[in-house]
């Protein structure tokens, strides 16, 4: 059965990066299976687009439900690549449940996912799903615990049974940014960083239950040393220590949903991203400059310095830039159980990889509800090392032993 | 045991011109009227139903009745089966009469007015052998869509089949039905098509309880609500409210866990534990320890765009005994609160029709109540509007003069234990009717609205100040968002929550007698559930026709008082009179446009 994923923002830097993986994945008009169709607000750009993938185009605005509506019929998936996601998720994830498709988007906005996981429940009346963060933010980590932790699972190779101690989750540094991923960072500085604890929760009158609750930190007070060595490399390879800072991302949020999903109550969860000493100082220090973010002409100058920025990574930077994931797991008493270190094509190209295929599957299995990316993947360990699914390409795992594991 | 009294009838076509019978499914020709009845006390139901075959019945669908039985009525529903709360009397020559508000020919609906009668309904057992008689009633479940409760209603089927015994087939009898000419409810084709007896039965029934849903069948797709019960648009003229305005930070206690509980079906959420959800990182907490007790009036409401047989003229009225609070959405991680909306916890109500959508479609838990007046040493019943129950024509008896609110027992009679007394009699208060019109531009900046329903000083959680506090004081009267749950009660559909926007008319007067006012809160709860056979017009799971308070309400009286009872004065400043006009709409959680989103 062939399905219709719509993807709207094509026209920007990821989504024509998407459309050209669906292309390659042949997702063309006359394609036999599933298709692809391109959207946005820009007509001209849209059959440009079209033309050159051999797609279809629907140029609509987000502005009038009516529109969303007919632009959204006879969708089966609809995958939201338009940013600010502030602006588009909402309205696109309302519109999804409207027409009847599901929703998938890239948002790696820790604010618009808590806004959007509102929809979950209404999705999944209407026997919808919804997926928020199918790029490289947050799927990558996603992928990474959902293998991990069926590694943990008593059917698994480890046999450990819920309790754990803190799962961390680290990138390395990206190089490249587009725009619209630099105006996403500038909007991070203000806020705080949500991490993840186990806390005594009030769920109902005189019902008390330790649970993993949301938490923030202040933006700078947790770093780490991770390594981001790569074993694969031989015994003779040289630490290679990195300080990371922990970070507001969304990988916090879904690593809750899939511990939780798969029966698992960690301690602590944290999301890290390498900072070198300049960034950690650009960092702190922009912190503490956040407070006039909020004033127009402050916001004004950043938007310039943004502007000055290149568009988007050129396509050298995309082919050389790797991003390294690392996944940490500790038992109760501190002990690592998991260290993963995952190489992963630059974020945008990943991004474009594992969202399309988080549409075709998630149009496929019709699991309704609020998921996660690697929920809906669901790859194990053996297909991560071995980059066996098309859109593992390129990637490479190194499931380094953990000192204390059994 | 009760008894039951079964017809059923073919039905002549219809007219070329006549519309679709409302009691009857699409292209069905056979009605099925059936009337359960305690043989020893007042109870009755009478069910109107389409039926396969009418010389053997097997399945019926209930598609309107009526009950006097107030609690059966919520249980009836809560079942699947569509009754409204009527009184109906049975004379001793088995003569039913059936009186429920209803619109005939005139814009304004018809209170306590004769809707129906059956004649020729023998119950008495003729001699011969009993028959088996095993029938079901295939019923269907609803309540709101939690994504657009205002356009979509869900469905589930579920199949009911009465114990029946003792049966026997009466003989072909004369049975005679008539009803008033009313579009609303229309009894169609009653009235308009004749009928022609096929079969007529009697014996004894219970309704077996279904604890674990196991009745349930699928769920059906959504339909659409406008086509059910007209769109949500509502519009309330000539509404008079008097508002009581209790300080839970006046007795000095902690009242935190009892607003917890009070506000406790909103955090619904925080209980369910279904996989295909987000981790919910929110609850509802009251917003303030200051909370409404208010009596209304509504002189009209009607509906904002016609749904035919209804059109924007008609309109009905109501009583209405309300608990008012203030809640918050609040992030367990930021501890925000936004979202500032009225919560109803309890509401009493005296229009069964306003009962049904308030129940079935808002999330209200209304309760059947009488609003009584004193009058030469007794109480009387008003009817929504206002006049005196069963008297001759006279004007609306002031809103002040209601000193005895009771829940209904037995529809049409003043049994039932009293809820609420009220001593504020317009005739206590020189200033009674000094009304202050208020601008709403501006009221909000003076305090020429002190000691109306919220103010900047309740406020005492750090996470209800300032924005939230401003936005909640300020739209408690120009308008507010109400947030309710529905189903109320256990349905096996999801439960939503429902909001909707009140917007205020410009007309917003106000006044504050002068005086103290006082109130006594009864506590009203079921007895333990005796063990005596079950009423057939209660079902068997009511146990009991003594109806009861909300839970809500019962706690409001342990909080204010003993538990059963709660005495309270209110000076000068905490109580106060309003009358306007507004405007209801129901949001859409779909629409990014609107206000409620």
């Amino acid at each position: 059965m062939s399905h219709t994923v719509l993807l709207y923002g094509a026209t920007g830097f990821s989504g024509r990066l998407i459309a050209a993986e669906g292309q390659r994945q042949d997702m063309a008009r006359d394609s036999p299976g599933d298709r692809m169709v391109l959207a946005g607000r820009d007509g001209h750009q849209l059959e440009e687009l079209g033309l050159r993938h051999g797609m279809e185009y629907r140029a609509f605005g987000l502005d009038d439900r009516g529109d969303v509506h007919r632009g959204l019929r006879d969708v089966d998936v609809v995958i939201n690549a338009a940013g600010p996601f502030d602006l588009t998720a909402e309205r696109l994830g309302k519109g999804a449940i409207d027409a009847g498709c599901h929703y998938v988007d890239i948002n790696g906005e820790v604010d618009v996912y808590k806004r959007l996981d509102d929809l979950g429940r209404s999705a999944a009346q209407r026997g919808l799903a919804m997926v928020c963060s199918a790029g490289h933010t947050a799927a990558a980590s996603d992928l990474l615990l959902e293998a991990a932790l069926d590694e943990l699972s008593p059917g698994g190779t480890a046999g450990y049974e819920g309790a754990l101690g803190a799962v961390r989750i680290a990138m390395s540094r990206v190089l490249s940014l587009s725009r619209g991923s630099a105006e996403t960072l500038w909007r991070s500085l203000r806020e705080q960083v949500t991490v993840v604890h186990l806390a005594e929760t009030e769920r109902a009158p005189g019902k008390i239950a330790r649970e993993p609750r949301l938490w923030h930190e202040p933006v700078g007070k947790l770093e780490r040393t991770f390594d981001f060595r790569d074993h694969g490399l031989g015994p003779a390879a040289k630490r290679d220590l990195r300080i990371a800072s922990a970070t507001n991302l969304v990988d916090t949020l879904t690593a809750r949903l899939t511990l939780a999903r798969k029966g698992f109550a960690a301690k602590r969860i944290e999301s890290y991203v390498e900072t070198g000493t300049a960034g950690r100082i650009g960092y702190q220090v922009g912190t503490l400059l956040a407070p006039l973010a909020a004033i127009p002409w402050v916001r004004s100058l950043a938007r310039q310095q943004i502007d000055f920025l290149a568009l988007e990574p050129s396509p050298e930077e995309l082919r050389e830039e790797r991003q390294i994931v690392l996944l940490e797991i500790e038992d109760p008493f501190r002990t690592p159980v998991i260290d993963w270190r995952w190489e992963t094509p630059n974020p945008y190209q990943f991004t474009a990889q594992v969202v399309v295929a988080v549409a075709r599957t998630t149009a496929r299995r019709r699991t309704p509800g609020w998921r996660t990316p690697g929920e809906v993947l669901g790859v194990r360990k053996d297909q991560l090392a071995g980059g066996l699914e098309d859109f593992l390409r390129d990637c490479h795992l190194d499931a380094r032993t953990a000192p204390g594991a059994p | 045991m009760p008894r039951f009294w079964l017809a059923t009838f073919t039905v002549a076509p219809p007219a070329a011109d006549e519309g679709p019978a409302a009691i009857l499914a699409p292209a069905s020709p056979n009605l099925a009227i059936e009337v359960l009845g305690d043989p020893g006390g007042p109870e009755y139901a009478v069910l109107l139903s389409t039926v396969d075959d009418p010389r053997h019945p097997r399945a019926l669908t209930c598609l309107l009745g009526f009950t006097n039985a107030a609690k059966a009525c919520n249980i009836w529903h809560d079942r699947g089966f569509p009754l409204v709360d009527a009184r109906i009397e049975r004379d001793k020559a088995g003569t039913i009469r059936v009186f429920s508000p209803y619109f005939g020919g005139e814009a304004p609906m018809r209170y306590d007015s004769l809707l129906l009668t059956m004649t020729g309904m023998a119950v008495e057992s003729p001699p011969g052998a009993e028959e088996a008689l095993e029938t079901r009633y295939d019923q269907v479940l609803a309540a709101p869509d939690a994504a657009q409760p205002d356009l979509l209603i869900t469905r589930r089927a579920t199949a009911w089949t009465p114990q029946r015994s003792g049966t026997y087939r009466l003989k072909a009898a004369d049975v005679q039905v008539d009803v008033a000419p009313s579009r609303y409810p229309s009894l169609a084709p009653l009235g308009t098509r004749p009928l022609t007896l096929a079969g007529a039965w009697s014996g004894q029934v219970v309704l077996p309880e279904d604890p674990k849903g196991a009745n349930r069948g699928a769920v059906l797709d959504r339909v659409n609500r406008a086509a059910v019960f007209g769109p949500p648009a509502f519009r309330f003229e000539n509404v008079e409210v008097l508002g009581f305005r209790i300080d839970l930070g006046a007795y000095g206690r902690d009242f935190g866990p009892d607003l917890d509980d009070l506000i406790r079906p909103l955090n619904f959420h925080l209980e369910s534990t279904a996989g295909a959800e987000a981790v919910w990182d929110f609850r509802y907490r009251a917003a303030t320890g200051t909370l409404l007790i208010e009596l209304l009036r509504y002189g009209s409401m009607r509906l904002k765009s016609p749904s035919p047989p209804m059109g924007l003229a008609d309109y009905q009225s109501q009583h209405e005994l309300v608990v008012r609070l203030l809640v918050g959405r609040v992030d367990d991680d930021t501890a925000q609160a936004h979202a500032p909306a009225v919560y109803v916890p309890a509401i009493f109500v005296d229009n069964p029709w306003s009962k049904v959508v308030g129940r079935d479609l808002q999330g209200f838990d209304k309760r059947m109540a009488n609003f009584c007046v004193r009058q030469d040493g007794r109480e009387i019943r008003l009817l929504p509007d206002g006049r005196v129950a069963g008297g001759a024509e006279s004007p609306p008896r002031p809103l002040g003069d209601i000193s005895v609110i009771r829940l209904v027992e037995e529809t049409g009679s003043l049994k039932g234990p009293a809820i609420l007394e009220l001593d504020c009699s317009p005739a206590s208060y020189e200033d009674w009717d000094a009304f202050d019109r208020i601008d709403l531009g501006l009221a909000l900046r003076g305090f020429s609205l002190v000691g109306t329903r919220w103010r900047q000083g309740d406020f005492d959680a750090a996470e209800f100040r300032r924005s939230f506090a401003r936005s909640a004081v300020a739209d408690s009267l120009r308008g507010f968002r109400s947030i309710q749950v529905s189903p109320v009660a256990e349905r096996g559909l999801d439960r939503a929550w429902i909001t909707g926007t009140f917007t205020v008319d410009e007309d917003l007067r106000i006044a504050r007698p002068s005086g103290v006012a006082s109130l006594i809160i009864h506590a009203a709860r079921s007895p333990e559930r005796a063990p005596a056979a079950p009423s057939s017009a209660a079902p068997a799971a009511t146990g009991t026709a003594i109806p009861a308070a909300p839970r809500a309400w019962n706690l409001l009286c342990k909080m204010l008082g003993d538990g059963d009872r709660a005495q309270i004065s209110l000076p000068t400043g905490s109580w106060y009179r309003l009358v306007c006009s507004m405007d209801l709409t129901i949001d859409d959680g779909l629409d990014w446009t609107s206000p409620g989103s």
